[in-house]
């Protein structure tokens, strides 16, 4: 995995793919303070250890003081996006009714049909199939009539990757945090903690209000527009559904695909209250 | 089923909006029931395709109402990108920008990495007037002088 901080950056830090955080070895005091200003403006939650051992008989190279100050940003971006394109292999099933179809269009309809709207755990949410690259003859099984394709292919997949800003609307407000739905996705989860220092629920409304200071009260209510950055993927193992009727009852399942975000820093928040 | 490439290219939201609008007319689906308007097959059509057709009526939904994806065309999406390309920023910062369309320095600084340090304000500004020259919005003078004053 690559990582696509800056260049200068790259040199000075350890950058551990999942969960981001950041380890850094420095012995210089200013160097440190430098850090601890930009920290809070840091897209993913950074860890930071300062050492103040020989960090220049390390493996990393102390930097210089100018090149410290010149460092003012420490990032880690992980390279994904809100969409992204998948390369995926799989045998399809073509049922015999669609044999008069011409192979590449059943194929799709066929992907589409077990692809579209799932989820693939630790890979995103599958929006579509974007075209198929190789399209192997089809085999058959005594006792079927249909054909089994290999396919690769390649799908449209909705994955933002963690420190994206994202726009949403507000679906529901408890003294837990602030619940996200997007039009097509709605397991986003802000929680308390994640929303802005001096952030209040108010029973009364059912709303979240932030009072930036003593006289300005911003509320976060149902159905406003909200922008907020992606700190968390979590996904979760599913059983498979089983015959329709059985099992009704579960309605708080864990959801396979879940996002936690925050809205702690300037721009976040109600669209409104920024233009 | 077996995941060769997780990530293979990243796709800019107009470029979804695009396969997915195609998608739609290819398949004659409308957005509300009554627009509906099935081909001659139609226990085929709405037996198997539930799903893909609720995903691209939803996301399409989101993507025409939360991000700017409409007043974007190829034309306009290519000559921003030679703009980027001027300025030093990393090519997902690229995407966001392109994504989200910032028209106030506090909406640019949320996307880019400690913009204020890697660029000055000047070049800020020309890149949200070059956003808003080449996607035009009514009240976008407004939000830029609002901007302007904050900063």
């Amino acid at each position: 995995m690559t990582s696509s901080g800056l260049s200068l950056a790259k040199r000075l830090v350890l950058v551990i793919p999942e969960p981001a955080s950041v380890i850094v070895h420095s012995n210089d005091i200013q160097y440190y303070d430098l850090l601890q200003r930009i920290s809070p403006n840091l897209s993913t939650p950074a860890t930071f250890v300062h050492r103040a051992c020989a960090a220049r008989k390390n493996i990393f190279a102390m930097p210089s003081i100018s090149l410290a100050l010149d460092l003012a940003v420490l990032l880690i971006l992980i390279p994904h996006a809100m969409f992204i394109l998948s390369n995926v292999t799989d045998l399809v099933r073509i049922p015999p009714h669609t044999f008069g179809r011409p192979v590449k269009e059943s194929v799709t309809t066929e992907l589409n049909k077990k692809y579209a709207n799932k989820i693939i755990n630790n890979l995103g949410l599958v929006v579509t199939i974007w075209d198929l690259l190789e399209v192997d003859d089809g085999l058959l099984k005594p006792g079927d009539g249909a054909t089994f394709i290999n396919v690769r292919f390649r799908c449209v997949v909705w994955k933002p990757f963690v420190g994206e800003v994202l726009t949403g609307w507000i679906a529901n407000c408890t003294p837990e945090g602030i619940k996200v739905k997007l039009e097509f996705y709605d397991e986003i989860f802000i929680p308390a903690n994640y929303l802005f220092e001096g952030c209040e629920y108010s029973p009364e409304d059912l709303a979240w209000v932030w009072r930036p200071d003593a006289d300005t009260n911003l509320y976060l209510d149902v159905n406003e527009k909200i922008r907020f950055r992606v700190e968390e993927e979590i996904f979760a193992n599913i059983k498979p559904k089983g015959p329709a009727g059985l099992d009704e009852e579960e309605k708080n399942v864990t959801p396979p695909y879940a996002l936690l975000a925050s809205c702690q820093t300037d721009g976040m928040g109600c669209v409104s209250w920024w233009e | 089923m077996k995941i060769e490439n997780p990530r293979e290219k990243f796709l800019s939201n107009y470029e979804v909006y695009d396969y997915l609008k195609e998608i739609l007319s290819k398949n004659n689906w409308g957005f509300t029931a009554e627009e509906h308007e099935y081909k001659n097959d139609k226990k085929w059509r709405k037996n198997d395709m539930e799903n893909l057709e609720a995903i691209t009526r939803d996301t399409l939904a989101y993507l025409k109402k939360s991000t700017p994806v409409e007043m974007q065309s190829p034309e306009t999406i290519t000559e921003m990108m030679r703009f980027l390309n001027t300025m030093e920023l990393e090519k997902i910062e690229k995407l966001q920008i392109l994504n989200n369309l910032p028209r106030n320095l506090v909406s640019l600084y949320a996307i880019v990495e400690e913009c204020d340090s890697r660029f000055d304000e000047e070049k800020c500004n020309k890149l949200i007037e070059k956003i808003d020259a080449l996607f035009p919005e009514e009240q976008s003078e407004e939000v830029e002088d609002a901007a302007m004053e904050d900063a």
